[in-house]
């Protein structure tokens, strides 16, 4: 194992080589359940050819390597080992490659974060799209790839958005760029003599399609073309606060089709209290007064008669409003739609998750919307049965794909000291995943136990298998993680 | 003269396989439900019962490359020729393929080689005998004028020639419309004339299968009949023949040199100039099917025989311009506005009306060959007419209606069908 | 005829006789195909290159199923067909072959008008969809093959540019879901096919047999798709005007349409990107001069020529009017207001005009509205090729990357209408426009001949050769030239994009062990 780690610090160089025990025990874990395992050793390449050798040289050595490029906490259990193996921290790949304001896209490498991105493009007038609140270790890459929802769903147009074109290291060592800058070098980018603007393809095979998703699986993203949009003249953000989720639903479709609405999700009360406060005790002092449903909406106005862009825009929410029995509102009982707002225009080093208590475990699953009441009501239910504190819960529904889908998430907080807590979240967990997969819940981020019998498909596993096949013919990319 | 199919071989090829001839014209489509236009690849499924398909098939065999087969003549003839093919592929094609033409000319192709259809030599045989396609006894073809005192064409002149046709000639069901008719025309002051038994048939039953002959041999027979009679108008209530008269005669070089009306355009002028009046109501709400003969088919006809010329490269223009026929100019309001001039009555449209008609399954001969086909074709119509919530069915020509009528018996299922002219004795129609 | 006469017994019983046949003159209706041939055949060979030996129609996914399980134990090649409208549908070198006719398989098995798409089998067409679609406020994709192909085709194995892209995106990017039947015969569900799977299974199952383009039947049969509808701001039936064969759609009182004509490629281009940014357009298209008297203008060739006539007097003729199709929707009064106002600044800042003054009329822009926008979209350009679009050359790249190759691609195409190869084309030949919202786009290079003339089409595919020629130079290839059915066109662009067709090969092999899924159009 020595000449072989050894190998790796003739890539990387000896300073990019970890291997002290108190390193890998970071590496190790995160907030899921996923068991535990430290890997053999971290390396952090600092450019696409170090990438490519790693990965010839695992190739060679049959070493398995898990990439990651977001910094702690996380929450999936994506980059824990499954098998021994060294993990490849990206986060050291953080340039801006390039910002292009014409086609509205910036080239960037796996490390940088979405407060780094947002400062690169701000000067050119733009901003990034964002999940909801990412905290300040999160890659803007690693988030795409692995499709955490955007903010605006009028924008996301496929799950590939907002990833633009980009490259990728499949696990055989060979380099594929997808989109349209296949065949197109990180150079030859960075000096725009390419453009990354279109993501399909090239030809009849779909990359970005097959790499996302995949945890890592298939191959290593060294750089990646991602959209951005304008900045906003004005914005006009509101509230809207509903008993029922059900209630909501005939104004969201309407928006939704209306496609001139930016940012536009749900949360429930205690998730809107733990999204405006990063404290335990401000979250427990607001929870109460908070609605058990509230709707945020956001309307903008840009370059061209911003004032008046507002105007038509607002006209036609209000309208949808009073026509479905809502009330459109600046704040909730002190606070406001816009302190949101900027709120979620930052980086967050308390991630959303963990503003309640120290540990979390969440479950992500995508719908439709029309399903989510009731998937929302069994949340609750399920948590009831395992005397889980269902006003504890945490429940974010994101359109995406500009309505046609959702994306949900749910985070049980809990205190990790407490070993009975541990093993009652665990256990809700795993009812509540089985329990809401009959009834319209699909796990299209397979993160531990999900990306198992009985949520995966065995079609689908075994078409996989053959593409791992293709792809990584020596299973050294993330072995042991989809299925 | 009739081109012959190797004529047609430049325009067999310009087929682009764009599905316009499988159905409803894009913009005028109004649902999934009632989408398809062509009855035969409804029927048959594969692509050679598609008019594209037919062309290749077409193809095909003028290079030599497949034989008759049983499966050959099926595709050839599970067709109703109901020209919906046709106005169709004017939208895309423009005026670049003779759809209906090269149907023609196929099956002709099949009589000329000794294919024919052993119900189809029946049907013929039936027409050399006795002048009518059901071998019923032509002395007997003006015994459904018995008792209404109307002029011997063949013996007064008269100002109005009006062509019973076979349907109404012989099919006692049916025979009250046709009197009807005559009876209407009486009461409006017509100088019109029947021919009784010398009338015959108009052939048009025999080109659709193939046999030019026939129809050749009627159409120069109505030629004859029409200046005896030293009628200005040949008026007819049988779709088939005025379809006949107005498109098919001429293309096979045959001018009757009269003016060609269906009843319901006669009447509908007659109606429009204050001839003829409704008095009573008729409560009812109707929907009005589009006869193909008398509509898509029911268009002068305008000869072409000129040829393709490449200009700008290789892009194909005719020379001389050859007429772009798109069905749009059939009779289709004239039934309507007489719908519409009796009180009370509700009309309301079938999704597939006018140029965009769902065939009624009863032509082309098919129905003589493949009777389950006609069938179906008949009950899909059935079903679009029940589905605009009409209490009935309208029509204006007797083999849509006779058709029609057996279809529903067939199936048991209960559904009125009327020819325009039953409405009109209800009417009470007077003369002002 | 099958060879192995088992084979054909086992099959007729799967589906029914009446579904099966290796009767001449129904094999005869599916052997000519328009418009393309695998490239090995060039001029003097037969137009009748496809040699079935039988056509099968299943009528459920369990029926195709047995069919591609036999297919595999009797070494017998397939190759699935919707509507069959354009030349890889239907082009294969096997001897024998068997067509898998989806005719069918033709139901729209669900419209979801809360959730926005639509579950089509195979034989659903644009159209179809299109009119049930707009009942329920909202509109599907139709590609510019027109609209009574199929999208279940199209988004799983064909393209997908369409005009209507800028709102309804391409057929790349909206499958939600689909069943999709292996080579082997398995069955793999994804997506929404199925009520609970709302979302991308992660990985992608998708991107195995989709990129920019399909497999166009290499990869087995797809049974069901899942499709994103698009909101549709007109009535829920536009009115019909005017008659055939030129039919026109009245044009809601909410929607404007604007023929625009620029300068020159660079202001056609800063026209989109302003455009864009104002986020105001329901409809962007970009159409070379004679598309519109092609496309609606005229009825015939006849009255086309003679509207060319009339625009060569004028001195039209050759002028790249880079013309622009804008169409703005507002679902209130004020939004149209403000919409009308910026383009009409954006209309001042970039030098447009309108296009061909004088020429067209109101009930002309009827026209042009039913041919352009939805539910109609006819592709009679296949007039122009004797019956077919000869062939066609396209990629996607940003709009400022379109500018170089719709002018040098002009000049390899202008040379080949002097060489009498190529039908003239007025001046300019790109064909294409922005999607989703955004300055990047399909631009396309329709040339026309007549493709049933077998030395004309090879010139065509000389010329074809050539301008890949120049996209390798310029490294324009994009997501993957449009080349039709010149698979070794593909796999030489390949050498320049990273040999992306060794893994093409390598899924094909993986999942097609046996060979039996007719790959002449997706590898050499």
């Amino acid at each position: 194992m020595e000449k072989i780690f050894q190998r790796f610090k003739d890539v990387v160089g000896t300073d990019n080589f970890y291997g002290a025990p108190e390193i890998l025990e970071v590496y190790s874990k995160d907030h899921s359940f996923v068991p535990p395992r430290k890997p053999l050793a971290v390396v952090k390449p600092k450019n696409t050819d170090e990438i490519k050798e790693i990965i010839n040289l695992a190739n060679e050595t049959h070493v398995t390597l898990i990439p990651t490029s977001s910094g702690f906490p996380k929450f999936h259990g994506g980059t824990i080992p499954s098998l021994p193996g060294v993990v490849v921290d990206l986060s050291g790949l953080d340039k801006i490659l390039r910002v292009d304001r014409r086609n509205k896209v910036a080239v960037i490498e796996p490390g940088v974060t979405f407060g780094k991105l947002r400062e690169a493009v701000e000067g050119e007038g733009m901003v990034p799209y964002t999940p909801l609140l990412p905290r300040s270790t999160k890659s803007v890459v690693s988030s795409y790839l692995e499709r955490e929802p955007i903010t605006i769903p009028k924008d996301h147009w496929d799950y590939n958005d907002p990833l633009a074109a980009g490259q990728v290291i499949i696990g055989d060592g060979h380099i594929q760029g997808f989109g349209d800058t296949s065949g197109h070098s990180k150079k030859e980018v960075e000096k725009g003599e390419a453009v990354p603007v279109m993501p399909m393809g090239p030809s009849g095979i779909g990359w970005l399609t097959m790499i996302q998703g995949a945890q890592g699986t298939l191959g290593i993203v060294p750089w990646a073309s991602v959209r951005c949009r304008l900045k906003p003249s004005i914005q006009e953000p509101f509230f809207i606060a509903v008993q029922n989720l059900k209630d909501a639903l005939p104004f969201l479709q309407k928006m939704l089709r209306l496609r001139f609405v930016e940012e536009l999700f749900i949360l429930n009360g205690f998730g809107l209290a733990n999204a405006l406060f990063e404290e335990t005790e401000k979250i427990e002092r607001v929870r109460t007064a908070l609605p058990p449903w509230v709707v945020f909406i956001n309307i903008a106005g840009y370059k061209r008669h911003p004032k008046d862009e507002v105007a038509w825009k607002e006209e036609q929410v209000k309208e949808a409003a009073m026509e479905f029995g809502l009330e459109l509102r600046d704040a909730l009982d002190g606070m406001s739609a816009a302190g949101l707002l900027r709120v979620m225009e930052k980086t967050t080093d308390k991630d959303l998750r963990l503003r309640f208590k120290d540990s979390c475990q969440v479950l992500l699953f995508s719908t439709t919307l029309d399903k989510t009441p009731d998937l929302a009501a069994s949340v609750v239910r399920i948590a009831a049965e395992y005397r889980y504190s269902s006003t504890d819960v945490i429940i974010y529904i994101q359109p995406v794909i500009q309505g046609c889908q959702c994306q949900c998430e749910v985070v049980y907080p809990y205190n990790p000291q407490d070993n009975r807590e541990v093993e009652k979240v665990k256990d809700l967990y795993r009812a509540t995943a089985q329990g809401l997969s009959t009834i319209g819940a699909y796990y299209s981020r397979p993160y531990g136990i999900l990306g198992g019998t009985p949520f995966r498909d065995t079609g689908e596993v075994n078409i996989l298998q053959k593409i791992k096949g293709i792809l990584d013919p020596n299973d050294i990319m993330n072995s042991g993680k989809l299925y | 003269m009739l081109k012959r199919l190797e004529d047609y071989e430049q325009e067999i090829y310009f087929c682009g396989r764009d599905s316009y001839c499988k159905w409803v014209n894009a913009p005028d489509m109004k649902s999934d439900r009632f989408s398809r236009i062509c009855p035969s690849i409804e029927d048959g499924n594969f692509h050679a019962y598609s008019c594209s398909g037919r062309l290749n098939v077409a193809w095909s065999f003028l290079k030599g490359r497949i034989p008759y087969t049983d499966k050959m003549l099926d595709v050839v003839y599970r067709c109703t020729m109901c020209g919906a093919c046709d106005a169709n592929c004017r939208v895309i094609m423009g005026n670049m393929i003779s759809n209906n033409e090269i149907l023609h000319a196929l099956r002709i192709r099949c009589i000329e080689d000794g294919q024919a259809l052993p119900e189809h030599m029946m049907l013929i045989d039936n027409m050399k005998k006795e002048d009518n396609p059901f071998g019923e006894s032509k002395a007997k073809r003006g015994d459904w004028a018995e008792g209404l005192a109307l002029k011997d064409a063949t013996k007064e002149k008269v100002d109005v020639l009006f062509h019973a046709g076979c349907r109404f000639s012989y099919d006692e069901d049916l025979r009250g419309i046709v009197r009807e008719y005559a009876i209407l025309l009486k009461k409006a002051g017509v100088n019109f004339g029947i021919a009784g038994r010398e009338e015959a048939c108009c052939g048009l039953r025999a080109f659709d299968i193939g046999f030019t002959g026939e129809m050749q041999k009627y159409a120069e027979d109505m030629m004859t009949r029409v200046a005896t009679s030293g009628a200005t108008k040949l008026v007819t209530p049988c779709a088939d023949g005025y379809s006949a008269f107005k498109y098919y005669y001429p293309w096979i070089g045959v001018k009757l040199n009269v003016e060609v009306l269906h009843i319901t355009e006669y009447l509908d002028r007659l109606i429009g100039e204050g001839k003829l009046q409704f008095e009573k109501e008729v409560p009812m709400k109707v929907t009005y099917h589009d006869p193909c003969h008398l509509g898509r088919l029911g268009e002068v006809y305008e000869p072409w025989n000129g040829k393709w010329k490449e200009v700008l490269g290789h892009m194909f223009v005719s020379e001389p311009q050859k007429p772009l026929r798109t069905g749009e100019d059939g009779v289709y309001e004239p039934p309507r506005n007489i719908l519409k001039s009796i009180p009370g009555l509700e009309l309301v449209e079938m999704e597939r009306n006018r140029v965009n008609s769902w065939c009624c399954g009863a032509g082309g001969g098919a129905l003589e060959v493949f009777p389950d086909f006609a069938y179906r074709t008949a009950m899909e119509r059935i079903e679009e007419a029940k589905a605009t919530g009409a209490e009935a069915l309208i029509t204006a020509c007797p083999w849509c209606e006779r058709n029609f009528k057996d279809a529903l018996r067939e199936s048991g299922e209960a559904f009125e069908v009327y020819d325009i002219a039953e409405l009109i004795r209800r009417a009470e129609y007077v003369r002002k | 005829m099958l060879e192995n006469r088992e084979a054909a017994k086992i099959l007729e019983n799967i589906v029914g006789s009446n579904n099966f046949s290796e009767d001449p003159a129904i094999i005869s209706s599916y052997t000519f195909h328009p418009g393309g041939s695998p490239s090995k055949l060039e001029a003097g060979k037969d137009l009748f290159y496809l040699q079935l030996g039988g056509i099968i129609m299943p009528g459920s996914t369990e029926e195709v199923q047995a069919i591609l399980k036999v297919c595999n134990r009797y070494r017998i090649v397939y190759k699935a067909l919707s509507t069959g409208m354009f030349a890889v549908t239907g082009v294969s070198l096997k001897k024998g072959l068997l067509r898998i006719d989806m005719r069918r398989m033709n139901k729209i098995i669900k419209i979801d008008d809360k959730n926005m798409y639509a579950v089509v089998e195979p034989y659903v067409t644009y159209t179809r969809l299109s009119v049930e679609a707009m009942k329920r406020g909202l509109t599907c994709h139709i590609i510019g093959a027109g609209s009574h192909t199929s999208p279940l085709a199209s988004v799983t194995s064909g393209w997908g540019h369409g005009h209507s892209a800028y709102t309804t995106s391409h057929s790349g990017r909206i499958s939600l879901g689909a069943e999709w039947v292996l080579p082997t015969g398995e069955v793999v569900k994804w997506g929404l096919v199925d009520e609970g799977k709302a979302g991308y299974p992660g990985p992608g199952l998708s991107g195995i047999y989709r990129g920019a383009h399909g497999a166009f039947g290499a990869l087995g049969v797809f049974t069901k798709v899942a499709i994103k509808l698009f909101p549709w701001p007109g009535p829920a039936r536009l009115e019909r005007t005017g008659k055939n064969p030129t039919p026109g759609f009245k044009i809601p009182d909410n929607m404007k349409v604007y023929l625009l004509s620029l300068p020159d490629a660079e202001k056609l281009a800063d026209a989109v990107y302003k455009i864009t940014e104002a986020q105001i357009a329901y409809h962007l298209w970009h159409h070379p001069l004679f598309f519109h008297p092609q496309r609606w203008m005229s009825t015939s060739n006849d009255d086309y020529y003679e509207i060319w006539k009339k625009l060569e007097a004028g001195g039209i003729i050759d002028k790249s009017l880079n013309e622009l199709t804008v169409i703005i929707a507002g679902y209130s009064e004020r939004e149209l207001k403000y919409k009308e106002n910026v383009l009409r600044e954006i209309i001042n800042e970039v030098d447009a005009k309108e296009f061909l003054p004088g020429f067209l009329s109101n009930h002309d822009m009827e026209r042009f509205f039913c041919a352009e926008v939805a539910v109609h979209k006819p592709c009679n350009e296949f007039r122009l090729g004797g019956g077919d679009m000869g062939g066609s050359w396209g990629q996607i790249l940003s709009w400022d990357n379109q500018v170089k190759p719709q002018k040098a691609v002009l000049k390899i195409h202008t040379k080949y209408i002097k060489q009498g190869i190529l039908n003239d084309v007025a001046g300019e030949s790109c064909w294409g426009g922005p999607m989703e919202q955004k300055a990047l786009g399909h631009t396309e290079y329709v040339q026309f001949t007549n493709p049933r003339n077998l030395e004309l089409r090879a010139g065509q595919g000389k010329f074809t050769e050539e301008v890949l020629e120049f996209a390798i130079k310029e490294k324009l290839l994009g997501t993957g030239p449009i080349a039709f059915t010149r698979v070794e066109l593909e796999a030489k662009a390949s050498k320049y994009q990273d040999d992306y067709f060794d893994y093409k090969k390598k899924i094909k092999k993986a999942l097609d062990p046996n060979g039996v899924s007719d790959s002449s159009t997706y590898v050499v």
